[in-house]
């Protein structure tokens, strides 16, 4: 697993993001059961705690549950999952259209570059 | 825990002479055998080179025994405690009395033990020279000699037990001076060696001391013999006796000495 | 009476005239993983040895789960210095068996199970192993330990990076909420995201005593940025180019 953390800013929250993005990408499924704290903390080389508190964050946000017996599993709501991906993405498009306004594009041209950009993927 | 500690201890350090004494049993019985004082000039050539070289191999291993048992006692110490390996020794969940009585006892029982195969390979070396009327001889006289002396097993037992003190008091000596050369920043080992004489000369002055104030000690023995038992043999058991016990009194002085400085004045390199 | 896994009151140091730490007042708790960070002879591996009973204080207090450090304090900390500490002329195995031996916290099992997984045959020689592999075993022999507190003295220090990868990731899987690691080290950007918190030692004082996230969230800076700030005018503060 590969995750980019940057050392200036709080890690759990940059965890938090991290996670959030493979739930809602399909990394790991709905209802899937995730690794232990201390695996996922080994994986990505920090400290349990500061695992432990991004995957809070996610329990809190009901992206994930935890069980005593079954441990913290994916939540199996499609639509708590898809709410956050929009939220996301709504925040993807934002940054891509106050990065094209300060490169001097407006909303249309930014869009139009969408298309274009489309065709060299 | 003592038990572990002397136990791993007395396996650490007889790994080596597990193989030399018997070797140099071996190699005594060997010479015993080989020599004929009567006819050695009157042999050929090659059985006197296996003589001699057999003779001068038993001398070297005789003296390597010596000395591997003086190094091998120093070095459990120096190396095991106030070296690297002091790091994990000292870390063990173990008292610092535990670990000098483990060192100190098992470092005994291998100088005692070696005295011991020393004294049987020197027997060795005779013995086979000795015709069979000869050891008869000898077998019988022996309990004759003895039997003249009253209570000769009294003296054996007391004279064994000296000098078994004796040695451990020379060892605890070695690791006292040790343990302060280890107070020294540097050059421990030349300060070592300084604590050892300086120790040995503390002694000697103490001794004479206590011979120049104390005469009258020897006249309160004689008139306690006079009133009680035969002259001179009392006198003879109280001088062992007392030998053993200053010998004991040292073993506890210098382990305190070493237990102070060891657990309070710890500084490992 | 503290529920603190370390207490350290007052406590100084001193060897002749020098004074290796002075006044050092700290709690640690436990189920963390603590950095001692600092420079150089800033009192690091002389806290450590306090911690563990090879040295005695100056003045001052220091207790491990309440205690005094002495035996029982010996038996619930594993301790991993900075220096090979075998009798050369021992096995790998024999190793372990003094420790399964002395300590009733050693999982022989684990130990096995770990040399297997990096190849280390458990009959060789220490002798004859190299100085990457000694290091590896007393590794091994520290974190197969069910201790309380570990306490390992620049344990990453002039290793490669594969080794070093190895070694952080043993302190994350054997990490327990019923034990804390105290790693003392100059190299801040190889292990900063493994620490709870941090302790800065300078001069033999405490300069800084805080929760890495708190480090982060105030300071905006990694604590190696931090570190460095706080040590600039000081040579030999820390740094992957820094000669140990």
């Amino acid at each position: 697993m590969n995750w980019k953390l940057d050392d200036s800013m709080p890690i759990w929250i940059q965890l938090t993001e991290q996670i959030t993005k493979r739930i809602v990408s399909g990394v790991y499924p709905l209802g899937e059961k995730l690794p232990s704290v201390r695996e996922l903390a080994a994986d990505a080389s920090v400290n349990p705690n500061t695992m432990q508190r991004a995957l809070s964050k996610l329990d809190d946000d009901g992206l994930t549950e935890t069980n005593r017996t079954t441990g913290r599993t994916v939540t199996s709501s499609v639509d708590v999952v898809n709410d956050v991906r929009n939220k996301m993405a709504e925040q993807q498009v934002k940054r891509y259209l106050d990065g094209m306004a300060q490169l001097g594009f407006s909303n249309e041209q930014a869009k139009e570059m969408i298309e274009l950009g489309e065709n060299d993927l | 825990m003592f038990a572990k500690l002397f136990k791993y201890e007395m396996k650490a350090t007889s790994r080596i002479f597990l193989i030399a004494w018997p070797a140099l049993l071996i190699l005594a019985l060997l010479n015993g055998l080989l020599m004929n004082t009567n006819a050695f000039w009157y042999q050929p050539f090659s059985t006197a080179i296996v003589q001699v070289v057999t003779m001068i191999a038993f001398i070297m291993l005789f003296a390597a025994v010596v000395v591997m048992t003086m190094l091998v006692i120093i070095m459990r110490f120096y190396k095991g405690l106030l070296k690297e390996e002091g790091y994990l020794m000292f870390t063990l969940p173990v008292t610092t009395r535990q670990m000098i009585t483990a060192k100190g006892l098992s470092a005994t029982v291998i100088a005692v033990a070696s005295v011991i195969v020393g004294s049987m390979a020197l027997a060795a070396l005779a013995m086979p020279s000795l015709s069979p009327h000869e050891i008869g001889e000898v077998l019988i006289e022996l309990p004759r000699a003895l039997a003249r002396i009253d209570g000769w097993y009294i003296y054996l037992t007391e004279i064994i037990i000296m000098g078994i003190v004796g040695t451990m008091a020379t060892i605890y000596q070695v690791y006292a001076a040790m343990s302060i050369g280890q107070l020294a920043q540097k050059h421990r080992v030349a300060w070592s060696f300084a604590a050892y004489v300086g120790i040995s000369i503390l002694l000697s002055i103490i001794v004479w001391v206590f011979g120049v104030t104390f005469p009258i000690a020897e006249t309160d023995i004689y008139t306690y013999i006079s009133t009680n038992l035969r002259r001179g043999e009392l006198s003879t058991h109280f001088i062992i006796i007392a030998y053993t016990v200053v010998q004991i009194i040292k073993v506890f002085a210098f382990h305190i000495v070493c237990e102070y400085i060891l657990s309070k004045k710890l500084n490992l390199e | 009476m503290s529920n603190q896994l370390i207490s350290c009151r007052d406590l100084s140091k001193g060897f002749g005239p020098t004074l290796a730490l002075s006044d050092v007042n700290i709690d640690v708790g436990t189920g963390k993983i603590v950095g001692l960070l600092g420079p150089n002879g800033a009192g690091k591996t002389t806290l450590i040895k306090l911690l563990n009973g090879l040295l005695q204080p100056t003045k001052g207090e220091i207790l491990i789960d309440n205690q005094k450090p002495g035996v029982y304090t010996k038996s619930i900390v594993s301790y991993l210095p900075d220096r090979m500490y075998f009798d050369d002329w021992m096995k790998v195995d024999d190793m372990m068996k003094l420790f399964s031996n002395f300590y009733a916290d050693f999982d022989s099992k684990k130990a096995q199970e770990m040399c297997k997984s990096l190849s280390i045959d458990p009959s060789s020689r220490i002798k004859t192993l190299s100085k990457g592999t000694k290091e590896k075993v007393q590794l091994i022999l520290v974190m197969s330990r069910a201790a309380k507190l570990y306490l390992l003295d620049e344990p990453i220090a002039g290793v490669d990076p594969a080794a070093r990868d190895f070694i952080l990731n043993t302190i994350l899987t054997n990490y327990s909420e019923n034990a804390t690691v105290l790693i003392s080290t100059h190299l801040i950007t190889d292990i900063e995201r493994v620490l709870d918190e941090v302790i800065f030692l300078q001069n033999g004082r405490v300069i800084l005593q805080e929760s890495v996230d708190s480090i982060r969230e105030k300071e905006g800076k990694s604590v190696d940025a931090l570190f460095r700030d706080m040590f600039k005018s000081v040579p030999n503060a820390g740094g992957e180019n820094n000669v140990r």
